[in-house]
């Protein structure tokens, strides 16, 4: 006849207790003993949870029975990490827009912002206003875990925007620009410098190399003909920009609190010499795990970017307001915001997952009179091997 | 108060965590020490009444687990643990590496290749990947998995009564590797 393994352990163990309880009772309980046989009680309710034996004597049941004891494995979050792929290829895609306009935490409309002939012409009205932008960024990122701890990363991005305008210059009355073309290319290393049960520590390191055209050029109301287009679409920064990444993840059972902070420090200015805004980000996200195949996690994080840093002189006109749209202005860029955000994580197949995160600003107070942030999705694959 | 709770909550969760994780430990040791005693090794390889011994790489959250178990008989040997060195893995009858060392496949072979060395691993499709024995979870129960080609061709034999309880199954899938900080900072514009 077969013994359940786990009863024949236990029952050892409640041996031992009653033989205790028994000592105790012969002992004439007194009041400091009721309390000790309290906090006993708390603590064998606590520690029963496992029901945790030696390996030793664990050592002393047959194969058999060993194969039929019940494990909590961790296997559903920090312990798939441990077994991470050495290899991970990655595509994505990453989507956002902008729509309406804000100074400060002020909301203004279309009509506010852009600048009618007969009507007094201020730092913040413009002849011509875009209206909605559209901004999709396609990446593909391949990494490579080298040691235990260290993986580097190889991103590059696809960079595709459609910006729909509307001004008060004859024949240009509404007109969409669109650029497309390759973006920064980005090298990361990211080292997991702690990690034990409960937490795991990270530190990224990156840098993002100026392979994103800032040439871009498309025909607008300034002139004739094609000319040198604003910041917002230009592909790239035009400099080599160094990030620098701190990550802190606790795990609580099914929970997963994931705390990321994060800055992009532009170097110089680029050849059209300006520089955009250095950039922090901090984030904090709660995930549970739902079953083997999702993941769900909400989150909000932090961004602060600053202006831009000189300005291209190829996109301002002569006179007093040398700025056609806000968007020329390096003084309308950057500024506070806070985002809200969900996500889903799949696992599609064995090493084989995919990540859905839409975020949608909850605040926002702007540097300047610019356009304002409104949902953003991103999706991404990824592969282990 | 809320402060006291939410320590004392996070303290608990994090005590129940490395219980459970040293559970699994333990319950795999035992496992991987029962199945010693079901595995032959070439006569030369290990003497009558000698020591068997098992290595385990530098670092190897197992070391203490497998250590509690030193001395303890496999048959006619005592079970010795010691830390692998690849220049000379001479020693070794066993070597285990969990999932958390993450060895690759070069490492194993450094020091198992062309020798009677028993490999166990926990690592994902470890049998599949000319590992010799596989564990896993299968229904929270430790199960494993055996390649019978990689024991014969390192010239070990293992019981009919074992193999019986031996599986092949499809590993763990992962979850994808947590984005790195710097990669959130990579956006346009």
């Amino acid at each position: 006849m077969h013994r359940d393994p786990q009863s024949r352990l236990r029952n050892n163990k409640i041996k031992v207790q009653w033989r205790s309880s028994f000592l105790f009772t012969n002992q004439k309980m007194t009041m400091n003993g009721i309390k000790i046989a309290f906090i006993s009680a708390v603590g064998l309710w606590h520690t029963g949870l496992a029901a945790h034996s030696t390996v030793s004597e664990l050592a002393e049941l047959s194969l058999q029975e060993l194969l039929e004891i019940r494990v909590d494995s961790i296997s559903t979050d920090q312990a798939s990490e441990d077994i991470a792929a050495r290899w991970n290829i990655s595509v994505g895609w990453y989507s956002q827009k902008l729509d309406g306009y804000r100074r400060g935490t002020t909301d203004f409309s279309i009509d506010e912002v852009l600048f009618e002939p007969g009507e007094e012409r201020v730092y913040h009205n413009f002849p011509v206003v875009p209206t909605v932008i559209e901004q999709d960024v396609f990446t593909a990122s391949l990494s490579y875990r080298h040691s235990e701890h260290s993986t580097l990363s190889l991103t590059v991005p696809f960079v595709r925007q459609a910006t729909d305008h509307v001004s008060s210059v004859a024949a240009y009355e509404q007109f969409m620009i669109k650029t497309d073309g390759i973006g920064d290319i980005g090298l990361s290393w990211r080292n997991n410098f702690y990690k034990d049960e409960v937490c795991q520590f990270s530190i990224g390191l990156g840098i993002s190399l100026p392979t994103g055209s800032i040439g871009e050029r498309g025909d607008t109301p300034r002139e004739a003909g094609d000319q040198q287009l604003p910041y917002t679409m230009q592909l790239g920064s035009g400099t080599y920009d160094l990030k620098l990444g701190l990550g802190m993840s606790w795990y609580f059972d099914k929970w997963t609190w994931v705390n990321d902070f994060g800055y992009v420090q532009r170097m110089n200015r680029n050849d059209r010499d300006y520089r955009l805004g250095n950039r922090l980000l901090l984030s904090t996200e709660v995930r549970r795990v739902i079953n083997r195949y999702l993941t769900a996690g909400i989150g909000i994080e932090y961004q602060n970017s600053a202006d831009i840093n000189g300005r291209d002189t190829e996109i301002i006109v002569p006179g007093p307001f040398p700025y056609p749209a806000s968007i020329t202005d390096p003084g309308n860029f950057g500024g506070e915001l806070i985002r809200a955000s969900g996500s889903l994580t799949l696992r599609l197949a064995e090493r084989q997952s995919a990540l859905i995160t839409y975020g949608r600003p909850v605040y926002q107070d702007l540097n300047g009179i610019q356009p304002k942030s409104k949902g953003r999705i991103s999706v991404s694959w990824t592969l282990g091997f | 108060m809320v402060c006291l709770l939410t320590w004392l909550a996070v303290s608990v969760q994090a005590q129940d965590r490395a219980k459970i994780r040293q559970q699994e430990r333990d319950v795999k040791a035992a496992i991987v020490f029962k199945l010693l005693r079901f595995v032959e090794w070439p006569e030369t390889s290990v003497l009558q009444d000698e020591p068997l011994t098992l290595c385990v790489w530098p670092n190897e959250p197992y070391l203490e687990t497998f250590r509690e178990i030193q001395g303890s008989k496999v048959g006619s040997h005592s079970l010795e643990v010691a830390l692998v060195n690849p220049q000379n893995s001479e020693f070794c009858h066993v070597l285990f590496g969990s999932r958390e060392m993450a060895a690759s496949t070069e490492q194993w072979r450094s020091v198992s290749d062309g020798k009677s060395i028993l490999t166990i691993s926990d690592s994902n499709d470890f049998a599949g990947k000319s590992g010799m024995i596989h564990l896993m979870m299968r229904d929270q129960r430790v199960s494993f998995a055996v390649n019978i080609s990689a024991l014969e061709n390192a010239g070990l034999r293992m019981s009919a009564l074992v193999l019986n309880l031996a599986e092949i199954q499809s590993a763990n899938t992962s979850l994808p590797q947590i984005q790195t900080p710097v990669e959130r900072t990579n956006e346009h514009p």
